[in-house]
């Protein structure tokens, strides 16, 4: 898309004037690149290359409100919901936000101790095994309105934990008094 | 076990082995696939190509001379590198979000230049990972694991000052020992030689119970002596204590302040060093005294009869399992009362900081059921906790004195079998009794001594949060004329999120810059980094040709003024808040400043005039008045430069008009940097900078940005259609 299209696009959305428009599912197609990326078609003609997806409700619906945004991070519409597009698409499309959102499920709790102010973790995800470190502060876990937990470490990697009750007594305690 | 590794040196070697002559200059994980799981993946830069290597194997190579940009983006949980050659953009790898400071490096570097050149090279193979090139402010969080012991050391220093006070306290404790192991030996004595042969000679038994009386009362003056050493002694430490953490508060990046929730700093001057205070009262010198006790008591009854003391000592590892089952049960349902603590505190304090909302929106059941909620959990811990030491207490004191019914059973016999003299027995027991206490103190010392570190540490690492700024040995201390020049800056305020990007501009002395554009473009980092708040990340900013960071900062803050959309006022009289930056102002400095200010006629109106108390952040008066108030500190200030963020955006028109006519007389003759949003305030301008996310749009005064029909032109005219529209619409409705 040219820069002159964009500076139209900014033009129309000017302030007070902007209403995230809703692309219709049928009026909505995409595909990978050669490169890795990739191309999303609207309606409307435009192309968008590279596409990118945003969620704006990761944690309470991550499969509705899908913004789609140009590598400028201007946005161009919004899907409702991925369960309306064609299954490829959609497939796409959510294997792009599982790697933008990169938050692996941890699936067990290898070892977890602490020590002064820090706790250190081995896990195992479904993203595979890693280590990290945590801050024990409120902010470096977050209640999700689905009853998961994101545990954030010291770097900004993000994790699930699943919901409290589902927890190992042991490790929820610990959570407790860490956190 | 930290997620920053460094590259295996085997890839090293291999990269190296294959092109001798092409060493690996940078590198950076790249532990992501494409469907996002792990991998041990490495992005290896030399001279001429990328190598991306996956478990050792060599999976992708790009020519550096056939990409026409790397770029590495950052998204909310993981990033790519991506490489755009001439034709088409191509995601060479992916990282989780930890990465992203390494990649942006790896990317700066790659996309900055061409191939370094062979000196280059030469002085970028000492084995540095971009990373620890330095460039970015060190980010606090990476930082390695403190040390419990240093931290102890250094919280001993603090008691260096009180040595006197302390051997004092230690010496009373000693004393204080001594008179409570002296009593049963009197005891001893009265029973054996007198009570048990029946025998009575006033004198020497009276002398016994004298001495006895005497011994008690000599105790208890001790004792209080000891007390008051001590309150004193831990009071001054915390005071000294105090002292040392709001003079590091005052020192703090602003970085830190803004990384931590509100509640946190403040928590750690007033409940971290409560904590510690307490330890130090109640555990500190307690301790050594206690060991003491305990070593004592120890040798006097095991040299006294080795059996009975091994006898009494028999039950401890039972005490000591107990308690130390307690302790684990124990331990997080207090750090989870803690940690409860603290969010009710926080929960009260936000919503009095935003009661009217509250009330505004009639939200004040839903706040009290959000309290309730929290208190509920409190209460939940509360009871918990309380229940099991209430069970546990007892059931503790019943196995040590378990110990006692050991030894007086078979210490009895042996009084019975005449191997023991009954006194013997009764001093015997009294020492028991006496074991006890340091027993179970020293059973909760570990624990304490983790609470206490764990406070000094918290404390100690906001002390240690000045030197993010660092000052050049011997700094500069020019007189300014006012020449300020951006030279290719970049900033971000966290790693990963520029937020200034290759911004360069010159500003000649006296001139006044109106910086335009949407919120978030970068305005107000621009005035935040002229005031040196935060360092560059990349590029320089200099006053009269000067480097800021070779400038003092003290100097340099001295020729600077703010006046900020919301000024602050701090409680006091409105003289105080506009003589804020110079203490040493008269009256009639003072009254001269309010003048130009336009804020004379208004603060005399006041009954109490100059003298009137401004509430906490100023909320007795208005907006205007507030604002102009900070322009007359601006003006007794006198500054050669001067920033206008946002200074007139929450005024009326009225008052706007006023304060323009303060600003006027403020602005003449200084730089300045002036931001706003409504482009009619900047009609005084000498040039209007356009930012659009971190750069630099358009440049030049308002008639050739008008003409020129860009993004300034659009911003003016959506800004009159909204004014036009809003005249009309209160023409109709009048």
């Amino acid at each position: 898309m040219s820069a002159h299209d964009r500076g139209k696009l900014s033009q129309e959305r000017a302030p007070g004037l902007a209403l995230p428009a809703t692309i219709p599912p049928h009026d909505f197609q995409c595909e990978h690149t050669l490169g890795g990326l990739v191309r999303a078609v609207l309606g409307n003609g435009v192309a968008i290359e590279p596409a990118e997806f945003h969620r704006t409700f990761p944690f309470s619906a991550p499969d509705e409100f899908i913004s789609i945004r140009d590598a400028g991070g201007v946005e161009h519409g919004l899907l409702a919901d991925l369960a309306d597009l064609p299954t490829e698409t959609a497939e796409l499309i959510r294997q792009e936000l599982r790697r933008r959102y990169f938050a692996p499920h941890i699936t067990r709790i290898e070892t977890l101790t602490e020590k002064f102010g820090r706790s250190h973790w081995t896990v195992q995800t479904d993203a595979g095994p890693t280590s990290f470190e945590v801050q024990n502060e409120h902010a470096s876990l977050r209640d999700l309105p689905n009853g998961m937990l994101l545990l954030i470490d010291i770097h900004g990697n993000r994790y699930l934990l699943p919901p409290r009750a589902e927890l190992d007594g042991r490790i929820r305690r610990q959570l407790e008094a860490m956190f | 076990m930290d997620t920053v590794r460094d590259c295996p040196a085997e890839i090293l070697r291999a990269i190296a082995a294959k092109a001798p002559e092409d060493k690996p200059l940078y590198w950076a994980t790249a532990d992501l696939t494409s469907s996002g799981h792990y991998q041990d993946g490495w992005l290896v830069a030399t001279s001429k190509v990328v190598h991306l290597v996956v478990d050792g194997r060599l999976t992708n190579t790009v020519e550096r001379t056939d990409a026409v940009r790397f770029e590495a983006r950052v998204m909310t949980g993981s990033g790519m590198f991506l490489v755009t050659g001439s034709h088409e953009s191509r995601a060479l790898a992916w990282f989780s979000r930890g990465h992203a400071l390494d990649h942006q490096r790896l990317a700066a570097v790659l996309g900055a230049s061409p191939p370094p050149t062979t000196r280059d090279q030469s002085a970028a193979t000492d084995g540095l990972l971009p990373v620890q090139r330095g460039g970015f402010a060190r980010d606090w969080v990476v930082e390695p694991l403190r040390n419990p012991r240093a931290t102890l050391g250094r919280l001993l220093k603090f008691l260096k000052p009180h040595s006197g006070a302390l051997a004092l306290a230690l010496g009373l404790f000693a004393v204080a020992n001594l008179l409570t192991l002296l009593i049963p030996q009197l005891m001893r004595i009265l029973i054996d030689d007198w009570l048990v042969h029946r025998a009575f000679e006033p004198v020497p038994v009276l002398g016994l119970l004298g001495a006895m009386a005497g011994t008690y009362i000599l105790h208890a003056l001790v004792v209080i002596g000891r007390n008051r050493t001590v309150a004193r002694l831990s009071a001054d430490l915390i005071h000294d204590l105090r002292q040392a953490v709001f003079a590091a508060l005052q020192q703090m990046p602003l970085r830190y302040i803004a990384d931590k929730p509100s509640g946190d700093v403040l928590n750690r001057v007033a409940v971290d060093t409560a904590n510690l205070r307490q330890f130090l009262q109640r555990w500190g010198t307690d301790g050594v005294s206690q060991i003491g006790l305990f070593v004592l008591l120890c040798v006097i009854t095991f040299s006294q009869d080795w059996r009975l003391a091994l006898l009494t000592v028999s039950t401890m590892p039972l005490v000591v399992l107990m308690a130390l089952a307690v302790w684990r049960i124990a331990r997080w349902m207090e750090r989870t009362h803690h940690r409860l603590h603290d969010r009710i505190g926080s929960l009260v304090h936000d919503t009095l900081a935003g009661i009217r909302v509250v009330k505004a929106f009639r939200q004040e059941p839903a706040e009290v059921a959000r309290y309730r909620d929290w208190t509920a959990r409190k209460y939940v811990i509360d009871v918990r906790n309380q229940k099991i030491w209430r069970t546990m207490g007892p059931s503790i004191d019943f196995g040590l004195r378990l110990g006692e019914l050991f030894v007086l059973l078979a210490g009895g016999a042996l009084v019975l079998a005449g191997e023991l003299q009954l006194g013997e027995l009764v001093q015997f027991a009294a020492y028991v009794v006496l074991l006890v206490e340091p027993m179970a103190w020293m059973g909760q010392m570990p624990q304490r001594l983790v609470e206490a570190l764990t406070s000094a540490e918290r404390i100690f690492e906001a002390m240690d949060q000045k030197d993010d700024l660092p000052v050049p040995q011997n700094p500069e201390r020019p007189d300014v004329q006012g020449r300020v020049s951006f030279e290719g800056v970049g900033f971000a305020y966290r790693p990963g999120e520029p937020v200034l990007d290759d911004f360069t501009l010159d500003i000649a002395p006296g001139e006044m810059i109106g910086l335009v554009g949407a919120s978030g473009a970068g305005k107000s980092t621009v005035a935040n980094l002229l005031l040196r708040l935060y360092d560059v990340s990349t590029g320089r900013i200099t006053v009269d040709g000067l480097d800021l960071r070779e400038l003092d900062p003290e100097v340099h803050r001295r020729h600077m003024g703010v006046v900020l959309q919301d000024p602050f006022l701090f409680s006091g009289t409105i003289a105080e808040n506009i003589g804020y930056a110079l203490p040493e102002a008269s009256r009639a400095d003072i009254v001269a400043a309010a003048g130009i200010a336009q804020a004379h006629d208004f603060i005399t109106a006041f009954p109490d005039g100059y003298d009137t108390l401004v509430g906490e952040r100023g909320q007795r008066l208005s907006g205007g008045e507030r604002q102009r108030i900070s322009i007359a500190r601006a003006v007794l200030h006198n500054p050669r430069i001067l920033i206008l963020d946002e200074a007139t955006s929450a005024l009326d028109l009225e008052t706007e008009a006023r304060i323009h006519a303060a600003l006027a007389a403020l602005t003449e003759g200084r730089t300045v940097i002036a931001i706003a949003h409504r482009l009619a305030t900047l009609s005084r301008a000498d040039r209007l900078v356009v930012l659009d996310r971190g750069r630099i749009l358009e440049t030049g005064t308002h008639r050739e940005l008008m003409e020129a029909r860009g993004r300034y032109w659009a911003m003016v005219e959506a800004q009159r259609i909204l004014a036009e529209s809003r005249t009309l619409s209160a023409i109709q409705n009048s």
